[in-house]
This record gives C-alpha cells, sequence and structure tokens, in this order.
C-alpha cells in the first residue's frame, strides 16, 4: 500500500505533539496554552477523526453485512 | 498575532545552511522566511511578536499549521533534510539580547548534538503506522480458535437461565482475556515484521479496547525513503485481513526522531 498525506489530521498529530522543542528559558512556554478549540481536539482524540474522515464506512458496512448473514443463518 | 513588536521568532526547523538567506516561500500569516546560521547550521525563522499562536477557530489553527508544514516541504525539497520544530517554537528577546542572539548562542550552545542529529537523519523520512482492529471480527477468529470459548458457549446453551446468567458472566471474562492474549501476540507479531524492514521505530502505548473501533498499534517509523515500498508490502499483508484496518502516512520530516539530547521535552 501507498502512504498517504492528504489529512490534516495525520499532520495535526505530528506538528503540535513532535519535532524539536526547547525546554530552555528562551521560549515561550505553550504548555498549558489552550491553542486549539473543542472539535479539533476531539478530532485528535481519535475516533472521531474516523468517523468524520468516512475510514470506517466500508469496514463497517462489510461488518453489518457479516453480522447479519450470521443471524439469518 | 501580528500586531504589536516584532521581537520574537518562530522557528520552523533547522538545516544545514552556512549562510544568511531569505526565503521565496511566504511564512504563516504572510511573514518573510529567513535563516540564521551558526557555523553551517541554521535556525529557519520569521519574525514574529511575543505571543504564541493560538486561536479557538479550528479553520485558523489548521490554516497556519499548513502554513508551517509547506515551509518544511520547501525546505525538504531544497535541503533535502531537517530537524522540524513543534509549531509554536517561538525564541522571544531578553534584556540584553536580542531574539536573533539568542538563536544564535542557542546554536552554537547545541552545535553538536543539531550537527549529529542532521547527520543521522540525512536521507531517512517518518512514516506513520495505525493498524485499528475489529472488535468483532477478532472475537470470531478467536471463538473460531479457541476451544475453551467454544465450550462455553455450548454448555450455557443446554443450562437454565440462572445458571446460564452466571456463566455467561464467567462467558464474557474469558472472551476479554482471551482478546487481550491475542491482540499481545499479533502486536509483537506486527511489531518485529516492521522492524524488520525499519531504521528506527516508536510505539505509542496507547491500545484502548471499548472503542468501537480501537486502535492496536500506533507507530512512527524512521527509513530511507526508498525503502517505503517494502514498508507497504509488509503493511498491505496486514491490512488484506478484514478485522485489521491500516492507516500509512508519510513521509512526514523526522518529527518522532529529532531529538537534541533531551533538550527535546517530551
Amino acid at each position: 500500500m501507498e502512504p498517504e498525506r492528504d489529512e490534516l489530521i495525520d499532520l495535526l498529530d505530528r506538528i503540535l505533539e513532535k519535532g524539536v522543542i526547547l525546554n530552555a528559558d528562551l521560549i515561550i512556554g505553550i504548555g498549558e496554552i489552550p491553542l486549539i478549540g473543542l472539535d479539533l481536539r476531539l478530532a485528535l482524540a481519535g475516533i472521531k477523526t474516523m468517523l468524520d474522515y468516512g475510514l470506517w464506512e466500508d469496514w463497517d458496512k462489510a461488518h453489518r453485512a457479516v453480522a447479519s448473514q450470521r443471524e439469518e443463518g | 498575532m501580528t500586531s504589536g513588536n516584532q521581537c520574537s521568532l518562530y522557528m520552523y526547523g533547522i538545516v544545514r545552511e552556512s549562510s544568511r538567506r531569505s526565503f521565496e516561500t511566504e511564512g504563516i500569516e504572510g511573514s518573510n522566511v529567513f535563516s540564521i546560521p551558526e557555523r553551517d547550521v541554521a535556525a529557519v525563522t520569521h519574525k514574529c511578536g511575543d505571543e504564541p499562536y493560538q486561536s479557538k477557530e479550528d479553520s485558523v489553527v489548521k490554516g497556519w499549521v499548513k502554513k508551517h508544514q509547506e515551509v518544511l516541504d520547501k525546505l525538504i525539497n531544497e535541503y533535502g533534510d531537517l530537524l522540524p520544530s513543534r509549531f509554536n517554537t517561538i525564541f522571544h528577546s531578553t534584556d540584553e539580547r536580542s531574539a536573533e542572539e539568542v538563536v544564535r548562542q542557542w546554536l552554537a550552545d547545541n552545535y553538536q548534538s543539531v550537527s549529529d542529529q542532521l547527520d543521522d537523519l540525512a536521507g531517512k523520512k517518518e512514516y506513520g503506522v495505525i493498524i485499528y482492529y475489529n472488535k468483532s471480527l477478532a472475537a470470531e477468529e478467536i471463538a473460531e480458535e479457541s476451544s475453551e470459548v467454544a465450550e462455553m458457549e455450548e454448555r450455557i446453551e443446554e443450562m437454565s437461565s440462572g445458571r446460564a446468567y452466571m456463566y455467561k458472566q464467567k462467558l464474557s471474562k474469558l472472551r476479554r482475556q482471551k482478546l487481550s492474549e491475542w491482540l499481545d501476540s499479533r502486536e509483537q507479531e506486527f511489531l518485529a515484521e516492521i522492524s524488520n524492514v525499519v531504521s528506527e521505530v516508536q510505539a505509542e502505548d496507547l491500545r484502548s479496547k471499548d472503542e468501537d473501533f480501537p486502535v492496536m498499534l500506533k507507530l512512527s517509523c524512521l527509513l530511507d525513503s526508498e525503502c517505503e515500498d517494502v514498508l507497504g508490502e509488509v503493511l498491505e499483508e496486514i491490512n488484506e485481513e478484514s478485522k485489521f484496518n491500516v492507516r500509512f502516512t508519510g513521509p512526514w520530516p523526522p518529527f518522532s526522531f529529532a531529538d537534541l539530547g533531551g533538550a527535546n521535552g517530551r
């Protein structure tokens, strides 16, 4: 499979959480500042992202199909 | 954000560069992006106010973050390698020194680790891997494989409802235990397969079993970008199993691997 770079969420996950930061007095502290709004925080938390981006739609449909076949069988 | 004094410096990252340059690409909020060199390494920066960039508007934050990444992309095109900064890494001036002097001094103080990191990460890129599992499909496989679970299910069917209730609780505990063992074993298997084809791997400890669509593994992998296909093949095989769904992203600058000898703050 080929890697993707389309989703902003993957970038946010790295750029807000990782990368070189300086813990010296040289920089302005950013740790405690509520930098982003609620929607984005939820998105970063995980599940909402997947639902928003439709990642699970196909899989969920397939899974439901398996489940209903089982019930019928 | 752009109002007030512009005495601080926002750093996008560090590149191998020995001269002061102004880059064509615009930075966050249309700012002028330029390098501040120290020996043969340079911080790529723009002038900003002394408050970090913050907003409750997601679209505004997204715009800034995208711009930060755009600048990094341009730098990677030109230099090949860089140490990326986290969003909002801002140097400020002190009573005695300008922000630029502070940046230079910081680069001078950390020259060896910055230079070593640039060498170590040369030619390598970061890729993200997230493996999700489908709980119901996993449970089906476990039930098929585990005679213990199947036997208890059969026994319950033959029981009176009172007795069955107690056993159903036992069954649910057994299922949880089997799922946890199954996850451990598959996780180790995948981690070993992936580790074989990458230079370095970092796993985030976040397995959650209670979500509807839980994550089994979340990894950051460092590898030569020409090895991307090999990792892609390993992930394809995992993704082909219906109970797993793999998210493969990149290439990214080495956000998870740029570590200036403990100054990384993580």
